[in-house]
């Protein structure tokens, strides 16, 4: 062919719900429709069965694959309607590389050959300082929280635009202590995968609910059905406490608002005490 | 590493680095305006561009109750 090719970064998400012999299929179908219609693989990469940040057809998890490969222009459109067609192919984005995105691309891979693509990335990312993962971790251990938030703090005033970060970060600190309860399932997640030791002791309990949880999904969508009916109980109480002015709802949404920060001064005082031990 | 070497040295964003662009959202998953960000101009259209990029694969959430 003597076409003009150009490069091409793919990155498509796969039904995680099917087998893995099928989703190795699958993948293995994309790869050979590129290369059989004139592309040039230049690399293959799964990110593995990450949880979607919504869902996309009711599936709550998805597996990526990201690839790069050259190839003629006029058949991207023919794999793109291809990719189109497949029922467990929930998002794909094609994106045409120019010459910035193939550097970033080369400097990345020259960087760390072993670590592209988002879960590499984080994993690097995570054995170094684990504490900027642990900022999108559990209510449950404000002790580590703190330390994270002072690294993130510390990270960001580090630079020379550092004018417009402390307004930044007065905003984000709050806003990450009340964030943390949603951030739980996906971080412990990830760190089960990594199999990262130090932070699961913390953790234990939370994670082995996102494993069951997670085992409950593939096995079929329990995991969604459990969660629909605490949304429907919660809905009538709200609305009840609304129309009886009844104290019990408020003081419920107190307590559990003001769980992290008891939970604080709990190990303060412990701390505290540790102190006094030590002095006497 | 500081944010604004981070900045200077790149030359593409790339949506599949999310840690960097969750830096730019607000809570709910907004795009921080340029006035809050600070950022230059080129920095702020590219760093849109990966976040809609991201949003379309389901890396980053169009709305959310709360992120980070």
């Amino acid at each position: 062919m003597s076409v003009e090719k150009n490069t091409y970064e793919l990155t498509y998400i796969v039904n995680a719900v099917i087998s893995d012999d099928q989703i190795k299929d699958l993948i293995r179908r994309v790869t050979a429709y590129v290369s059989e219609s004139g592309g040039e693989i230049m690399e293959v990469e799964e990110w593995g069965s990450r949880r979607l940040a919504f869902p996309i057809q009711k599936k709550r998890n998805g597996h990526y694959v990201n690839m790069y490969f050259r190839a003629a222009g006029t058949m991207i459109a023919r794999m793109e309607r291809a990719l189109e067609i497949d029922d467990n192919i929930l998002r794909y984005l094609t994106l045409k590389m120019d010459a910035k995105m193939i550097r970033h691309y080369e400097k990345r891979k020259a960087a760390d050959p072993d670590a592209i693509g988002l879960i590499a990335e984080e994993r690097t990312r995570g054995s170094k300082d684990r504490d900027s993962s642990d900022k999108i971790t559990g209510a449950k251990k404000p002790f580590v929280d703190k330390k994270s938030e002072d690294a993130s703090t510390a990270e960001s005033e580090g630079g020379s635009t550092a004018t417009a970060e402390p307004k930044e970060d007065k905003d984000a600190t709050p806003a990450e202590k009340n964030e943390k309860p949603e951030g739980q399932d996906v971080m412990s997640e990830e760190k089960e995968e990594k199999d990262a030791t130090p932070a699961e002791k913390d953790e234990k309990p939370e994670g082995q609910d996102v494993m069951s949880e997670e085992k409950e999904e593939k096995d079929g969508t329990p995991a969604e059905k459990d969660e629909k009916p605490e949304e429907k109980d919660a809905t009538p109480e709200e609305t009840e406490s609304s129309a009886d002015d009844s104290p019990e709802e408020s003081t419920e949404e107190k307590s559990d608002a003001s769980d992290a920060p008891v939970a604080e001064a709990a190990e303060v005082e412990g701390q505290a005490e540790d102190r006094e031990k030590t002095d006497a | 590493m500081s944010r604004s070497t981070n900045i200077t040295e790149l030359e593409y964003v790339d949506y599949k680095n999310t840690e960097l662009i969750k830096r730019y959202l607000n809570e709910q998953g907004k795009i921080l305006p340029r006035r809050v960000t600070n950022v230059p101009a080129n920095f702020q259209r590219q760093l849109t561009r990966a976040i809609k990029r991201a949003r379309h694969l389901s890396l980053l959430p169009y709305v959310a109750d709360s992120l980070k």
